[in-house]
């Protein structure tokens, strides 16, 4: 829970993004290395150090897969690694439908958005599995969500590619 | 990263790529995912009268170390027994293709995508 102790924020998966930034801003710039010109090497090496964690744990934080999956981390449960056969289909199902439109901005656009509707929807089930404390139902969902996630950047990437 | 050239001939000139019929009572279907990085590879393979392999098939959507992997594999199983398909490692496919160790990953999958495949022919019978 190191990094949610960094930040003096409560260990959860609902945060609120701008104390994040806030903070972040304020570690970040009490660590800068412009304020240990003069320190000894030792100090600076320190802050170096708090610096580079600083900016691992905003990255972890802010996203919310990265924060879920840190989560799950710290108590000790890991991701599982089968992925739920019908989903593999679901995954097989989008992929082909990209490839045969992958001319067609319309569509790559019109799948785009139905993504990001499914993976926000997925993310408010994440919210009330931590709630719950169903680290393992969480466990199980993440690789549909990083699938969805991926996906969606990919549909992205193609988007500007197509234009 | 760079690829050796066997992963690039694969990738580029993939072998076997398509789908058999599903519902046929001598193929089978195997689908596996490595959840990690979003991959997913389906294999099917249809079974001669002689029990014998004679056709295999993938599609892979992922990096080009899995599509490798299982255009490798569509080539191995053709003319094997499904018990000497089922011994086939992943290691003799990480070998042939010269994967690095980041890569091994997608040899394991393409194995799992075998015994899938041949549990699906199984449940058929």
């Amino acid at each position: 829970m190191k990094f949610f102790e960094i930040f003096e924020i409560k260990p959860s998966f609902k945060i609120c993004q701008n104390n994040l930034k806030k903070k972040f801003l304020e570690l970040q710039k009490k660590y800068h290395p412009d304020n240990y010109a003069s320190a000894s090497d030792h100090e600076k090496t320190l802050a170096l150090l708090n610096s580079s964690m600083i900016n691992d744990g905003f990255e972890i934080l802010k996203d919310d897969l990265y924060r879920a999956e840190y989560l799950l981390k710290c108590n000790k449960i890991e991701l599982n690694n089968q992925t739920n056969p019908e989903f593999l289909i679901k995954q097989m199902e989008y992929e082909d439908y990209l490839e045969e439109n992958s001319h067609d901005l319309n569509k790559i656009e019109m799948l785009h958005i139905e993504i990001a509707q499914i993976l926000e929807c997925e993310i408010e089930k994440l919210t009330i599995l931590f709630n719950q404390k169903n680290l393992v139902e969480v466990s199980n969902k993440m690789n549909e969500l990083i699938f969805l996630s991926k996906f969606k950047t990919k549909l992205k990437q193609r988007m500007h590619q197509t234009i | 990263m760079a690829y050796s050239d066997k992963v690039l001939d694969h990738y580029e000139n993939p072998r076997n790529v398509g789908s058999l019929d599903k519902n046929d009572p001598n193929v089978g279907t195997g689908m596996v995912g490595a959840p990690a990085c979003g991959d997913v590879m389906k294999l099917q393979i249809k079974l001669g009268k002689d029990g014998l392999i004679e056709d295999a098939k993938f599609k892979t959507y992922g990096c080009g170390s899995a599509i490798a992997s299982s255009s490798l594999v569509t080539e191995m199983l053709k003319g094997k027994t499904l018990d000497e398909a089922e011994s086939i490692k992943n290691s003799a496919i990480a070998e042939e293709l010269a994967l690095p160790p980041v890569k091994i990953h997608c040899s394991v999958l393409a194995e799992d995508a075998i015994k899938a495949a041949i549990n699906d022919l199984k449940s058929k019978k």
